[in-house]
């Protein structure tokens, strides 16, 4: 179904955003239920707060444009069209960490937790420069 | 007040909240989804932030969002009421809010309970 540890650079061919809000440049398949990603902070990132460092909404988006890139690469395996995808709710979300300023790449860990006809349910943890920055539970729905 | 500009009008605040309006036209509509215009939901999150923070006096930011359901579906030229009940406990605001239609309150999008700071 899927190569192992595989990264996609190609986001686009897997989640249906375009810029200016592109908020994940590498995914990286693990296992069915684990990926990875990457996104280098760059200055003209439109989430982008008054002191130049990443607001919190946008590590929220960037985190779910993982678990839609996710989904979308289980789809494109199978065979079915990518999907739009909704954040359904966030929960659980600890802000642990300094906010990452403009320079610095993101590193995400997403786990699904759970899928539930065309919800599923998250974990994920951003950290940025070895530094743990924020995690959450979010439910992805497609629609 | 976030770089990517704002992307809703006030057209009311009282002490309970506000009344807004998005826009019709905003960069990110270019991407979120093209041809298929959809207020992303991490933005209507930016927009409480942004209303919480004018409506107390500082620029504030989410330390914790014990719970955040996107309900449904906010469109660009949507006509919405915010209604938030706060309170500050050592610096930190305590933010419950719903997010609904301005004419409509069980038309919800969004209802959150954060910590903001």
């Amino acid at each position: 179904m899927y190569s192992p540890a595989c990264k996609v650079t190609d986001i686009a061919s897997l989640i249906p955003q375009r810029s200016p809000i592109m908020m994940v440049d590498d995914y990286i398949i693990e296992d069915e239920l684990n990926c990875r990603s990457e996104l280098a902070v760059g200055a003209d990132n439109m989430f982008l707060d008054e002191t130049g460092r990443l607001s919190v909404e946008g590590v929220l988006e960037h985190i779910a444009q993982t678990a839609a890139a996710h989904i979308g690469y289980l789809h494109r395996q199978a065979g079915e069209t990518v999907t739009l995808g909704y954040i359904g709710d966030i929960k659980r979300c600890a802000v642990t960490g300094p906010l990452p300023a403009v320079g610095t790449t993101l590193h995400t860990h997403v786990t699904v937790i759970s899928q539930v006809g065309d919800v599923s349910l998250v974990s994920a943890e951003t950290s940025a420069e070895n530094n743990p920055i924020l995690n959450c539970r979010m439910k992805v729905a497609e629609g | 007040m976030k770089q990517n500009g704002r992307l809703y009008d006030i057209l009311e605040e009282n002490e309970r909240g506000f009344s807004l309006r998005m826009k019709r036209e905003h960069s990110v509509y270019q991407g979120h989804f093209p041809g298929n215009p959809i207020t992303p939901g991490v933005l209507t999150l930016q927009m409480v932030c942004e209303c919480l923070s004018r409506h107390v006096g500082r620029e504030l930011h989410y330390a914790a969002i014990k719970n955040c359901r996107f309900a449904a579906i906010v469109r660009p030229g949507d006509h919405l009421r915010l209604n938030m009940q706060t309170a500050s406990v050592d610096g930190t605001v305590k933010l419950k809010a719903n997010l609904t239609g301005s004419d409509n309150p069980d038309d919800l999008r969004l209802q959150i309970d954060a910590d903001l700071q």
